[in-house]
């Protein structure tokens, strides 16, 4: 049978807890600051890209196309894929814009490789930049005014050519072109006021090397992966 | 004593900023604002003072004023909106519009009724080492309390 005593003595607590409640409620008045933030990000990204080799290119698969990279608006990480020997080389070169808000400031990249058995310790790479260094007393250029001398005219023989003593066109550069500065490379950010961008753009060329010393006897695949690695920049 | 708890945000003024543009609204009934910045960036930076009022209206009370910082309606300390978002949030209250004259001891000062004081708040986005912060979106409320608890 309940107590009414110890009901009661439970119930005088809880009517106590409660009152107590709506009195600090009742007494106090408050106002909020919402902050809503959002963090911005570098988007500088590869906008175009082609990889020279003096073996047959056509034995390179490379993601993302050309077609795809266009769709994609830009890339951060390009991907190929191929048959190696000792020695084999490719050179790859790149245009990458800013088209963020931010200044930028392109460091050097990063590799990833399908890598079982450490190949990657017998790579030469070396990289090569162009545009304006940090401190903006150089040059850089908008996207359509990047140099072809720097990009576009940069080839390299085929085997085939070479063996059959042809020679590059008059106009063609070997790489890597003359003037290349220290990383890391500043880009500012892309406006466009009265069709005329700001200096958003550089090119990169890498050079990637299987050292002539590794010891194989038959072509094996590889696949190499190349990261552009951006931080906001504030000169 | 029967009375009336009452405080509204009845303006603000950015004392610092390096942004890239941020919205700043009070709210039509003065109990809440609302700020945006969309484009934090390392090393962004707010200074932010708003005026705490009193109405002098008919019945309202002496106010001890307090402040909290919350996070999804849980109360955080500054650390952890640090940790949280890489916000370094300092704040203080101020007797003058100009900032001068610090409000002595929250313990004891009271905002009467008719009087404003000024919260001075202090943003700056440490987020150098903190990539995984880019892109991201959050939220975070400030809360100001104004108490009556008697006669000091």
């Amino acid at each position: 049978m309940t107590n009414p005593k110890l009901v009661t003595a439970l119930l005088i607590p809880l009517l106590v807890i409660s009152m107590a409640g709506f009195a600090y409620s009742h007494w106090t008045d408050s106002v909020k600051k919402n902050y809503y933030m959002h963090v911005g990000c570098t988007e500088a990204e590869i906008k175009t890209y082609k990889l020279l080799s003096p073996w047959n290119d056509n034995l390179i698969d490379k993601w993302p196309s050309d077609d795809e990279l266009e769709a994609m608006h830009g890339t951060t990480m390009i991907t190929f894929s191929t048959y190696i020997g000792p020695g084999w080389y490719v050179w790859i070169g790149f245009i990458i814009q800013n088209q963020g808000v931010f200044p930028t400031r392109i460091d050097p990249p990063t590799y990833q490789v399908t890598d079982p058995n450490n190949i990657w310790n017998s790579f030469i790479h070396k990289e090569y930049y162009y545009g304006q260094i940090i401190d903006g007393t150089t040059y850089g250029w908008p996207r359509n005014d990047v140099p072809i001398g720097l990009y576009s005219d940069v080839k390299v023989l085929t085997i085939k050519q070479i063996e059959k003593g042809k020679s590059l066109p008059p106009n063609a550069v070997d790489p890597p072109p003359p003037g290349d500065i220290q990383p890391p490379v500043y880009l500012e950010p892309y406006t466009e006021i009265a069709g005329s961008t700001s200096k958003d753009s550089m090119i990169m060329w890498i050079f990637l090397q299987l050292d002539p010393a590794y010891l194989s006897e038959d072509p094996f695949s590889i696949e190499i992966s190349i990261i552009v690695t951006a931080e906001l920049a504030f000169p | 004593m029967s009375g009336t708890e009452d405080i509204e945000i009845a303006d603000y003024d950015i004392v610092y900023y390096n942004g890239y543009g941020i919205d700043i609204t009070i709210a039509d009934d003065q109990e809440s604002m609302t700020i945006e910045d969309t484009l934090l960036f390392p090393e962004w930076e707010l200074k932010l003072a708003i005026e705490i009022h009193n109405p002098a209206e008919a019945g309202n009370l002496p106010l001890y004023i307090s402040s909290e910082i919350q996070h999804n309606g849980e109360t955080i300390t500054a650390t952890e909106l640090q940790v949280l978002f890489g916000i370094v949030y300092t704040d203080g209250f101020y007797l003058d519009p100009a900032l001068t004259e610090p409000v002595p001891d929250l313990t004891t000062w009271q905002l009467l009724p008719g009087d404003s004081w000024y919260k001075l708040e202090h943003l700056i986005f440490d987020a150098q080492e903190r990539p995984e912060l880019q892109d991201q979106s959050f939220t975070f409320q400030v809360v100001i309390y104004g108490t009556f608890v008697g006669e000091p």
